[in-house]
């Protein structure tokens, strides 16, 4: 080995640097394998290479890379295929590692207007309540659309702002939800405007409504759609087996949405799911204050579970930059008032003031859509903020920014 | 074609580009050398103890397998998904598109008048170029601005407007636009009481600086941006003169020097400059000139090369000169030739940052990383797409894309009695421009960073041929190899 031997070492472009005083973690976008670091000497050089004027490559001597202290970094960045060293004498100078994907070029900064930002180009989908108990309308729904068993409302949405919307705004998926939405009394003109429509349509609907028969089925059987059964612990199963004879016997294209707030809950969920043959559901956890350690135990995320998620160099860009949870969607409740989250007070009011308007004040407003992991406590100081998923209506539910055992409080 | 390039610069660093991801790689020689192999798996199994690899020399069997392996994660994940040109880019407009894009302009423009004051030589409705004649000394009436921008508001005041308030700049062109001074100023005190709530409106205007004192506290009172015509220091502005033949260094240099004594503030925000490159000056003299006096630095562009008369080609290159290299291409034959040569060998920063914006995957703005979210409309070649960067009302009412087109491009017309403008009209004609180019475009390799306007073609025709197709790999690869190694020169440009 001689030690006037030099090498440029630099990351691929696919790989992500995480790194904070104490700690790094190099991320593989690709295989999704990754580095952790925490030896100082190892950080120091991580650090310079993640400095803007090294361009991505810096220069290290053959001692140094054959060390005993970066043996072991540097047989995982090679064997991982997370960074590289190459000779400095084949070349005549420093190459340059472009960062990939680097970041969104007209973005918010320093939340300054930008008018490069096409505010309308930002909202992706909408759900509508078309009838509710107003309280019901937000606090049934906060978590979760779920639609209840109540079936009982005094409000209904004006037929003008969906029709209004859904003409104005380039959606790709829209959400049906209220107390009873066959009782709505627009039900047909609704159906004729969002059919002609290209978007998604998903149909919120209690497994034990009582107006769920072939006749309102077929109304809502309309290309690009599907119902969404909510089941909760209470369920009828007589009831809910003959819902899903109904819905097989219309080919309708149904999910069953079990709604679960113990490990009982989704154990009884699961038999039905055998006994039934339902072969499309989900499972949503529910925080009823009550079920701390249930959620602890299955919605709360470890350290690995952190570092397996699959992570793609445009997720990361996503993450880094808004909340794909929250981003791109409006809550229209019937009394016209527009939320990002249910949890948070709504943006505005279209009786008030215009869609355009309330994008803008949005994107502009750090509650949901650009609700970022990097920016709120304790995640901020984690070094895995970046790789977590989004902060989620359970956090807000929870009250707690860390559902992870990460970072014990 | 080809999708993925291995480029070797002047450096002898070897990288991977890939055209579907737009992604640069640097890459070890060993897995550079593994491209030029026609059956990589057969080499593979036969290699021996040790093997010699340009340019590194000898290396062992195990350093190759593993190069090998990184080889064939790399063509696994970069070459995953075949480019589509036809996903990407849009060739049939609507009606609703061209709708669309008038509604969300941020540009529209006023020729106020074609009359000038000055005679300069190189000018582009001047005696080189093949459009002198059709200039007849018309003016805007108030009426015909008026009538535009009612209509343009209809539109920018409606859904069809996608942002919550944009930008609006309105320009007034020339001629020297001054010279029609009270349509200007009728224009801005009709704006500024008119009820435009999705609009900030700004006003900018281009002047060849000889009028500036008189206009100075309307300028300064209405924040107009004023770009003012010079080219330097008095024998630089050689070819400025006015009708007489005088020069007018002495008397724009007056009124500038007014403007940034009364108003010093104003004069630091608003005021740029624009220089014309030509044998009578260079690029360094003119900045140093801009730097000495001003303390700023002006845009410096060549005169126009597009729509030279045959007649007038000798005189024009005696004048002309070359904006890269400040030199003057030794013959004309040379002349059409400019775009591609230039496209391919400039190395300058400007150049520079375009490559890394087009050529360099990166995301235009939050519903770029949906693409379910995606708007945009992209048009073929490098053409802006009708009204989405400028509309352009002449002086005989005429609406264009942009003043820097041929009038005979008409997109509509404004009349005493309204606006006249066929938003189905112009999508069918834009739509046949981009089939006419469809084939050349679509196996040309620079169809992402292209900036070849199709007005500047003979898109007349019925196969206008453009002057930078480059269907050849070879080029693209000339262009990839260019760009990383000025890149590797001078890496302070990745982030400008």
């Amino acid at each position: 080995m001689s030690e006037n031997k030099k090498y440029w070492l630099f990351l691929e472009p696919y790989t992500k640097l995480l790194l904070n005083k104490k700690q790094s973690i190099l991320f593989n976008t690709i295989s999704n394998e990754y580095i952790e670091v925490e030896e100082p000497e190892i950080l120091n050089i991580l650090n310079k290479l993640n400095s803007k004027e090294m361009n991505g490559v810096i220069s290290i001597q053959e001692r140094v890379l054959y060390s005993q202290r970066f043996k072991n970094f540097r047989k995982q960045l090679i064997s991982k295929f997370i960074g590289d060293i190459m000779l400095q004498s084949w070349s005549k100078a420093k190459p340059i590692q472009i960062d990939s994907l680097r970041n969104v070029e007209n973005d918010i900064k320093n939340n300054e207007p930008n008018p490069d930002i096409k505010e309308i180009n930002n909202i992706n989908s909408l759900t509508f309540f078309l009838n509710s108990n107003k309280e019901q309308e937000t606090e049934d729904n906060e978590q979760f659309i779920f639609c209840s068993d109540n079936f009982s409302y005094c409000k209904e949405i004006d037929i003008n702002i969906i029709k209004g919307l859904v003409e104005k705004l380039k959606l790709s998926e829209i959400d049906i939800t209220g107390e009873n939405i066959f009782l709505y009394n627009e039900f047909k003109e609704l159906i004729n405007i969002i059919n002609k429509k290209p978007f998604f349509k998903n149909f919120h609907i209690n497994y034990s409504n009582p107006q769920l028969n072939s006749k309102n089925i077929k109304k809502i059987n309309i290309k690009n759609s599907m119902i969404i059964i909510s089941v909760d612990k209470k369920c009828d199963e007589k009831l809910l087996l003959k819902t899903i004879h109904l819905l097989n016997n219309e080919k309708s294209n149904f999910s069953v949405l079990f709604k679960v707030e113990s490990m009982a809950d989704v154990q009884f969920s699961e038999d039905l799911i055998a006994r039934f043959h339902i072969v499309n559901y989900s499972f949503k956890p529910y925080f009823n204050k009550k079920n701390f350690v249930f959620f602890e135990s299955n919605v709360f995320i470890t350290k690995d579970e952190i570092l397996n998620i699959p992570n793609s160099q445009k997720e990361l860009v996503l993450k880094n930059n808004i909340n794909p949870v929250f981003f791109g969607h409006f809550f229209i409740s019937t009394e016209s008032y527009v939320y990002a989250s249910l949890f948070n007070d709504p943006v505005g009011n279209l009786n008030k003031s215009s869609i355009y308007e309330l994008v803008n004040k949005e994107l502009f407003s750090k509650k949901s859509w650009r609700l970022l992991r990097k920016e709120v406590k304790p995640c901020k100081e984690c070094i895995y903020n970046l790789l977590c998923p989004p902060i989620s209506n359970y956090e807000f539910a929870l009250k707690k920014n860390n559902l992870c055992d990460v970072w014990k409080e | 074609m080809r999708t993925f390039f291995i480029v070797k610069t002047t450096n002898n660093n070897y990288y991977l580009y890939s055209r579907n991801e737009q992604q640069l790689i640097i890459i070890h020689p060993i897995i550079a050398s593994l491209f030029t192999k026609v059956d990589v798996e057969g080499y593979i199994s036969e290699l021996p103890v040790h093997v010699n690899i340009e340019p590194i020399g000898i290396v062992n069997r195990e350093e190759v397998i593993y190069y090998y392996k990184k080889y064939k994660f790399l063509s696994q994940k970069y070459f995953k998904e075949n480019f589509s040109f036809e996903k990407k880019h849009c060739i049939n407009f609507t009606e609703q598109d061209i709708a669309y894009l008038f509604a969300n302009c941020e540009n529209v423009i006023f020729e106020t008048t074609e009359v000038c004051n000055l005679n300069c030589t190189y000018c582009s409705y001047g005696e080189f170029y093949d459009w002198y004649s059709s200039r007849q000394n018309n003016t805007i009436s108030f009426n015909k601005i008026q009538k535009f921008l009612d209509f343009f508001f209809s539109y920018s005041e409606s859904n069809k407007n996608t942002s919550y308030k944009k930008d609006l700049r309105i320009g007034f062109y020339g001629g020297e636009p001054t010279l029609n001074f009270k349509v200007i100023e009728k224009t801005v005190n009709y704006i500024n009481k008119s009820q435009i709530t999705r609009s900030d409106i700004s006003y900018s205007l281009t002047t060849n600086g000889t009028t500036l004192q008189k206009h100075s506290s309307f300028f300064k009172e209405n924040n107009f941006s004023l770009l003012v015509s010079l080219d330097g220091n008095e024998i630089h502005n050689a070819y400025r003169i006015f009708h007489n033949g005088k020069g007018s260094y002495k008397d724009v240099m007056s009124n500038i020097e007014y403007i940034k004594e009364k108003y010093p503030n104003y004069f630091k925000e608003y005021i740029r400059f624009n220089s014309v490159l030509h044998n009578k000056n260079n690029r360094n003299e003119i900045k140093t000139f801009f730097s000495n006096n001003f303390g700023t630095s002006p845009g410096i562009v060549p005169i126009s090369y597009d729509a030279v008369d045959e007649n007038k080609k000798v005189e024009f290159l005696k004048v002309f000169q070359n904006e890269q290299e400040d030199n003057r291409p030794e013959n004309f034959e040379d002349y059409t030739y400019i775009v591609p040569q230039d496209y391919l060998e400039i190395l300058d920063k400007k150049s520079i940052e375009r490559f890394l914006r087009t050529s360099i995957k990166s995301y235009k703005d939050y519903s770029d990383l949906y693409d379910n979210l995606k708007n945009d409309i992209l048009g073929m070649t490098g053409t802006c797409s009708p009204f989405s960067f400028k509309i352009f009302i002449t002086a005989d009412g005429k609406i264009l894309p942009c003043e820097n087109v041929n009038h005979k491009f008409v997109l509509g017309q404004v009349s005493d009695n309204g606006v006249d403008i066929d938003f189905n009209a112009v999508s069918k004609l834009y739509s046949s421009y981009l089939m006419k180019m469809k084939s050349q475009c679509y196996n040309c390799y620079f169809q992402r960073e292209c900036s070849q306007c199709l007005y500047y073609l003979d898109i007349d025709f019925d196969k206008p041929t453009c002057n930078g197709f480059t269907p050849n790999h070879k080029d693209y690869e000339k262009y990839l190899k260019s760009k990383i190694s000025a890149l590797e020169e001078h890496p302070e440009n990745l982030y400008t």
